[in-house]
């Protein structure tokens, strides 16, 4: 169902919360963050367990702003779950369901089929391991069919590995059952792998909405460019020689103080193949660079390259992985680039 | 491997052979002077017979006394609990000014002595009370209006003044721990904010509310002082009670050491149940919980709040402020009004001889006495805790349930019992040359050990394996890794134990007043002796500095760490 947040304001000591979103039906949408930027109170505010000072919060057309949280409909994964430790699984499941007795249970079963757990009605919840509890409060949250999903940053707890079966299972369970999901995240690499949409926050207020690929390839600043991904930002006012190329190419008007030059560091090819000057051509950035640091990465190389005053980052697919000390030549074509 | 390697080393090595020290000392001034009194309820003349027992159990008068004492002890913990619930909700959902303080004086009522609780009451609530004095000019009545000492009443204000702070901060830090997370998923899984709290907060407040209300019952069921002098009389006698007359008065060990037993039996039941259940919880997770600020609450709730503060703090502070003030008075003649005088306290600080009157006397040597007393069985309790929770923390034992138990035993014990116990060995068992001093240093001991156990041992578990195996990989081993690593650790600990064996030592009534037979008098005894001859002033005036005293050592528990751990 359509989520639409409505000049939403907040605070809560000195922190204070401001935005207004419109998040489309049957989506995944994540929220994404540095800690502190207002991502769990914004989640806390849909659930209705945090009071907004101001604001309209409606969801499918019905305006749920003064409504109980009891009556929302909403789903919600906690950060550490939640899950009532005196109960069983099948309890626990079954507490918000409206029908008791064997349709409750019947539906236990397949919710638990669903998070891949059968069988676990009986289990006591100390007996689970962060993982399964994390299925079983998925499976709660889902269990009366709400008409919203929140997560609170649901695999935080949990070890890299595990992460990355859950996220996919948790996206395959969205894409099933279709419901509008809003999932809150520090972790950009799984908000880009899961999302549909992204909401990228900073310090209580939206930078910047979009799919993960517009964020990743054209952000809407340095913050949104350096936290999606790895990003060069070089300043052009210090880039000198750079700055004539990138205004030939038409990237930057005006004054160059404060701007940077931003492009992936993928982006950049090894070597010099055309032979160009140090300034580059119509269409591409040329530099030599002594190598500073590198990384092996098994499928690409990860270099910094000290450029003359600036340190230009390169991820290499090159067959051999260049020392430290060592010159190299770089490249990377103008329309690969944005002025931020 | 490490575990392993140790396990093979076997009996001699193991932490109980280390541990026989305490043991030994445990033996003689715990064990056997119990066990010597409660089998004299099992002897006659005839030799070993349970008649004592018989006849016990089918005369109405003790069957009575049986009833009485459950029955109070069971409506006391009712009642505290009752009153301890609302603010255990408060301290773990509001955040308001003065909280912490609030929270530090709603722990004054547990750490006063008993007998002060006694005079506070009997000056406050009593028929010239101050309680009634307001009320009598208020309504112009010409008698007393409020009847309420020495009677059932009575015992049940004193003992709900006493102990609802355990089920206060008992609640409420259980409270706390459950967090709100779990609240919240509640309510948007459609419970309401009733079917939350029957389904998810009282099941899981259940076992603290189980905890702190076996607590008040073990203490309500041994309670002494408060019985004794509030109850006025046999009527309202307790197991305790009855105990210490039999014994002190009709020196009847046969039907004392009976009684005895049956208490004992119970109270060791009691004290059972709660070490184990502590145990069971003592892994309990701990959730982070956000509270309300005072802003954010409704009217009705702060108005709710400062009426239930309002209540609580005239019921402590009423009794308190009582004794202190009548401690600057001084009643010249019969008649007079009371003027303000220094006269008590110039009569403690001054050297035996200055003064004339016995009364003098009794206040100096009574305050040096109890200094004494106090910090001998800080200095003993300390050495003998902190060598034992050391073994228990670090070393394997075989049995280490049996043995902490068994270190924990005199909890459940009441020190009536310890005292008589003390008394029959001293009496019938030759060994009159103990000064009277020394055995009320040690029957102090055996009563705080316990509690010093419990601040320090949970301190010295938690100190981390790697920690001391960095300190040995640095070259720090054995007795210099205990003094440089594991005692600076234990620090909290030592203060709020150290401190809880002075409070308890200053405080303590039960076993000094059975052993101090010779003339041994203590602050706590004088005190119940001037009552008894209606001298509340110079009372007073002792109990201020008891007040004072035992407020400064728990000052130093509640900043170190808060004893419902």
């Amino acid at each position: 169902m359509n989520l639409s947040i409505d000049k939403l304001k907040m605070s809560l000591g000195e922190f204070s919360l401001e935005c207004s979103l419109d998040l489309p039906p049957g989506r995944l949408i994540t929220l994404l963050g540095p800690s502190g930027c207002g991502k769990t109170s914004l989640l806390k505010s849909i659930a209705g367990l945090y009071t907004p000072a101001s604001g309209r919060i409606h969801l499918g057309g019905r305006d749920i702003t003064d409504l109980d949280p009891r009556f929302r409909k909403i789903g919600m994964v906690f950060q550490d779950y939640a899950l009532f430790p005196h109960m069983s699984v099948q309890k626990n499941i079954t507490y918000g369901m409206p029908k008791k007795g064997e349709e409750a249970r019947r539906r236990c079963a397949e919710l638990l089929e669903m998070v891949e757990l059968p069988g676990f009605e009986n289990r006591r919840i100390e007996e689970l391991s962060g993982g399964e509890k994390q299925r079983i409060a998925l499976a709660r949250a889902l269990a009366s069919e709400p008409d919203l999903l929140l997560l609170d940053e649901p695999l935080s707890a949990l070890d890299a590995r595990l992460r990355k079966t859950l996220r996919r299972q948790i996206r395959e369970i969205q894409m099933e059952t279709g419901i509008t999901t809003v999932y809150v995240t520090h972790d950009q690499e799984e908000a880009m792998a899961i999302s549909d949409l992204v909401v990228l926050m900073k310090d209580g207020k939206v930078v910047q909405t979009g799919s993960p690929e517009e964020i990743y390839r054209r952000p809407d600043g340095a913050f949104a460019a350096d936290f999606f991904g790895t990003a060069n930002l070089i300043p052009l006012n210090e880039a000198g020689a750079l700055n004539n190329s990138v205004r030939k190419a038409g990237l930057l008007t005006g004054d160059a103080a404060e701007r940077k030059l931003f492009f992936r560091p993928e982006y950049c090819r090894t070597g010099n193949p055309s032979g160009d000057s140090a300034e580059g051509s119509e269409e591409e950035l040329h530099w030599t660079g002594r190598v500073l640091y590198a990384e092996y990465g098994g499928d690409f190389h990860y270099l910094e390259l000290d450029c003359g005053g600036y340190t230009v980052r390169v991820k290499s697919r090159e067959a051999g992985c260049p020392a430290p000390g060592e010159e190299m030549e770089i490249a990377v074509s103008l329309s690969d680039c944005l002025v931020l | 491997m490490y575990t392993m390697q140790v396990r093979k080393e076997g009996f001699f090595k193991s932490g109980e052979l280390r541990l026989l020290p305490v043991t030994l000392f445990l033996f003689l001034t715990f064990y056997l002077p119990v066990t010597v009194l409660l089998l004299k309820g099992l002897q006659t003349d005839a030799g070993w017979s349970f008649d004592w027992l018989r006849e016990m159990a089918g005369s109405p008068y003790y069957r009575r006394i049986f009833t009485f004492t459950l029955s109070q002890a069971f409506l006391s913990t009712i009642l505290s609990l009752i009153l301890g619930l609302p603010g255990g909700w408060i301290l773990a959902h509001l955040d308001f000014p003065g909280k912490k303080i609030i929270k530090a004086m709603t722990t004054i009522p547990f750490i006063l002595p008993s007998i002060l609780v006694v005079l506070g009451f009997i000056l406050f609530w009593g028929r010239q009370g101050v309680v009634n004095a307001v009320l009598m000019s208020l309504t112009g009545a010409d008698k007393p209006v409020l009847d309420v000492l020495y009677s059932f009443k009575a015992i049940l204000l004193a003992h709900v003044f006493y102990n609802f702070p355990i089920a206060l901060r008992l609640i409420g830090a259980w409270w706390e721990g459950l967090g709100d997370n779990q609240h919240q998923a509640a309510r948007l899984l459609g419970a309401s904010e009733r079917r939350i709290f029957r389904t998810i907060t009282l099941p899981q407040l259940m076992p603290g509310i189980i905890s702190a209300g076996t607590l008040i019952f073990l203490y309500c069921f041994m309670s002494f002082a408060v019985v004794l002098v509030l109850g006025g009389g046999p009527r309202y006698s307790t197991m305790e009670v009855e105990v210490y007359r039999l014994i002190k008065y009709s020196l009847d060990f046969g039907r004392g050491g009976a009684l005895a037993l049956i208490e004992t039996a119970a109270t060791l039941f009691l004290t059972w149940f709660y070490i184990r259940r502590e145990n069971r919880t003592i892994h309990r997770e701990s959730m982070r919980r956000q509270k309300m600020h005072w802003r954010e609450i409704s009217l009705r709730t702060k108005v709710l709040v400062s009426l239930y503060f309002l209540v609580i703090l005239f019921i402590i502070f009423g009794p308190i402020l009582t004794v202190m003030i009548q401690s600057f008075l001084e009643q010249t003649t019969r008649s007079a009004p009371p003027v303000l005088s220094l006269r008590w306290y110039r009569e403690m600080i001054h050297s035996p001889g200055s003064f004339r009157g016995s009364s003098a006397r009794l206040l100096a040597e009574s305050l040096r006495n109890s200094l004494f007393l106090g910090f001998s069985t800080l200095a003993l309790a300390l050495l003998i805790g902190s060598y034992a929770s050391w073994i228990l923390a670090r070393f394997p034992l075989k049995f280490p349930q049996l043995t902490e138990t068994m270190i924990m035993m005199p909890m459940g014990v009441s020190s009536v019992v310890l005292g008589m116990g003390y008394l029959w060995l001293l009496r019938g068992g030759r060994m009159g040359a103990v000064p009277a001093m020394a055995s009320i240093v040690l029957a102090h001991t055996v009563i705080a050990l316990p509690f010093v156990m419990r601040a320090l041992t949970p301190a010295m578990k938690r100190i981390r394996q790697d920690l001391l195996d960095a300190s040995r990989l640095m070259g720090a081993g054995g007795i210099r890794q205990f003094l440089t690593v594991e005692l600076p650790l234990v620090k909290p600990g030592l203060i709020s134990g150290g401190a809880f064996a002075l409070a308890i030592s200053l405080g303590e009534i039960n076993a000094t007043l059975i052993l101090s037979d010779a003339g041994v008098s203590t602050i706590p005894i004088a005190i119940y002796n001037l009552i008894g001859n209606y001298k509340f002033y110079s009372a007073c005036a002792l109990g201020t500095v008891l007040i004072l005293i035992c407020m400064a050592a728990f000052a130093l528990i509640d900043a170190f760490e808060g004893w419902e751990n």
